[in-house]
Parts: C-alpha cells; sequence; structure tokens
C-alpha cells in the first residue's frame, strides 16, 4: 500500500510431513494463476518440510519487491485534519466468509471472501489524485484497526459517518446473529484511502470508474484530536468511540 | 540457455501422495518435488534459472518491499497474493 508497482515476489512454503500433494498443488496452481493475473511473477522460493504434528498443513510467506513511481509519497504518517477518508467498496465479507466456514456455518445466501489484488486499482487511483496521503490495507482487526493505527501515527483523530459505511446486508444480518462488529471484520480486497478534501470527490469517481472500487464511499474526515480517537457517528445519531481492541473479537456465546 | 531437464526414476503421485520428509532432504526427491509442482505452475525465465536467487536489474527510484504470512485455513481458499 505504498503506491508501489509490483515487481517480484518470493514465495516460501513450510509443509508438514502428510499434507496432502492434492490439497498443495491446488494452493500452487491458485497462487500461480493469482500471480499471473498480477502480472507478478514469483522469482524465487524455498520448501521445508517438518514432521508430522510439527506443523499445521502448510504456513506460505511471500514476499514482494516493487518500485514507487515518482511523486508518490504515500505514509500512515500524513493523515491531515480536513481530509477525507475512502473506502473501496463493502466491508466485513472476508472476516465473515472464513468464520462462516471455518465453523460450519450456513447461511441462506453467500457471504463470499473478497479476495483481490489492489494494485491496479492502486495505479489506477493514482493516476487520478497523486498526491494520495495515505493507503492501508484493512486485513485483520478490519477497518477499525487499521483506521486507530492511522490516526495514532499521524497524530489525528478520524470520525466516521456509519451511515456512509458500505456493509453488504447479508454480513450486517450474519454479523448481528453472530456478535460481530462488521467494523473489525478482515478484508482482503479492501483498501482504506486517505486524501485532502478538495481531492476526495474526483479519487471517488476514479475509483468507482474501476471494477474493484465500484463501491466506494467517503465514510469520513480527519480531525485534529490530540487523544487520536477513532469516532463514529452513528444511525441512531450519537456518536461512539471506534477502540483499538486489544485481542481479537469474541462471538458473543450466549 | 536454460539447464537440461534432470531424469527422476519414480513418478510423483499427485493425486495420492503426501508431503513426506525427503521431499525437504535435498535430494533427488526433493529436486523433483521442486520441479514438479513448484517450478511447473510458477513457470517463468528468472525461476528457471534454476537458482537459489533472481538476478534482476535494479529499477529506477524507489523501491519498496513487503511481507506477509499466510495460513491456509480452511483449505477451500486461495492465498491471494499481491505485492502491496
Amino acid at each position: 500500500m505504498a503506491g508501489a508497482r509490483p515487481l517480484y515476489l518470493a514465495a516460501g512454503f513450510i509443509l508438514e510431513e502428510g499434507f496432502a500433494l492434492a490439497g498443495l498443488e491446488k494452493i500452487v496452481i491458485s497462487m500461480a494463476a493469482a500471480s499471473a493475473k498480477a502480472g507478478v511473477p514469483v522469482v524465487t522460493g524455498d520448501t521445508k518440510v517438518v514432521e508430522r504434528g510439527k506443523g499445521d498443513g502448510v504456513f506460505i510467506t511471500t514476499t514482494g519487491v516493487g518500485v514507487i513511481p515518482d511523486g508518490v509519497n504515500i505514509s500512515g504518517t500524513r493523515a491531515r485534519p480536513g481530509d477525507k477518508v475512502l473506502v473501496n467498496g463493502f466491508i466485513g465479507d472476508h472476516g465473515v466468509a472464513i468464520l462462516s466456514k471455518r465453523e460450519n456455518l450456513k447461511f441462506e445466501s453467500q457471504i463470499r471472501s473478497d479476495s483481490a489484488a489492489l494494485h491496479g486499482l492502486v495505479a489506477h487511483m493514482l493516476e487520478h489524485v497523486l498526491d494520495i496521503h495515505v493507503l492501508r490495507d484493512p486485513t485483520r482487526g478490519g477497518v477499525a484497526a487499521t483506521l486507530n493505527e492511522i490516526a495514532w501515527q499521524s497524530g489525528v483523530g478520524i470520525h466516521l459517518h456509519e451511515e456512509d459505511i458500505p456493509i453488504r446486508l447479508d454480513v450486517h444480518a450474519a454479523c448481528e446473529l453472530l456478535g460481530l462488529d462488521p467494523l473489525y471484520a478482515a478484508n482482503e480486497g479492501k483498501l482504506i484511502a486517505i486524501c485532502a478534501a478538495d481531492e476526495a470527490q474526483e479519487l471517488l469517481a476514479a475509483m468507482r470508474a474501476h471494477e474493484l472500487g465500484r463501491d466506494a464511499a467517503i465514510i469520513g474526515e480527519v480531525r485534529a484530536d490530540e487523544n487520536r480517537f477513532v469516532t463514529m457517528q452513528t444511525g441512531f445519531g450519537g456518536a461512539r468511540i471506534v477502540d483499538w481492541i486489544a485481542g481479537e473479537q469474541l462471538p458473543r456465546i450466549c | 540457455m536454460s539447464p537440461p531437464k534432470i531424469k527422476f526414476p519414480l513418478k510423483m503421485n499427485m493425486r495420492k501422495g503426501c508431503v513426506e520428509m525427503t521431499h525437504g532432504g535435498g535430494g533427488r526427491t526433493m529436486a523433483q518435488f521442486v520441479e514438479e509442482l513448484f517450478m511447473r505452475h510458477f513457470d517463468n525465465d528468472l525461476l528457471r534459472q534454476g537458482n537459489d536467487q533472481a538476478l534482476f536489474d535494479a529499477p529506477k527510484g524507489q523501491m519498496v518491499m513487503s511481507t506477509d504470512g499466510h495460513v491456509v485455513s480452511p483449505l477451500f481458499s486461495p492465498a491471494a497474493i499481491s505485492a502491496r
């Protein structure tokens, strides 16, 4: 999320003895397909085998190198009061999809992970607004964790508008059922972008013109706040703090 | 010029086989494992050099590097790879 043009990938595999070759081949084929689609080849790698019981099937580490185009200066330290906060689409899909699969929960609608490589979208965004201040992908910990990180790094507060945050109806419903807050659910095809207020509409239009940004929205703004809080105007009209939770979000048990 | 192909004595059973300790042993079984599983699918010129490292010209401008760990659970989900 530095606005770089990705060049190459390295992939390391730690494999547990006994892991099915068919499963491994399926993983490698899908990685190769994703790499080919993104135009970023895997140029070096490593494999290790650990004894049965010493590894959870397979652990994969990927490392990428890229080059930053001239004029691009993206950093978590660059959010400024007055800036607008944007997201490229529906949040919470991945976290809910994975949780339901792991816990064997079946919903009437298929909640799918939003996994996607975003460098094409990022390149497209930079063509329209070169001076994007911050870009980050809200993976573990969701949008909430990512915004708290940025607020902390930049020394600012971030204020969101609940009604503007795109969340699919079925993800919302699944979260209600599971006692999860979609703001904390992981995403795998989403990015948060922060830019100056006067460039926000242009950035939004650029994102919506791209297939991975059709549902992009401006979800809030940056403000001066020495406490570096992330807050949200709720649908009810009140305001709440979107806390930086210490650990993992636990599903409600009763 | 790419190196000549090594001949492997036994065929790997992709459908029913499992990862074995010898696949990490450094011997011919490992070479076959790497060739028939990884090289075959990731195939590209830099990888085909068959070295421990990839050699390429340094591009102009500022470079960025990032790394990411992945567990594959549940198994159906392909790891979405992107250099961010």
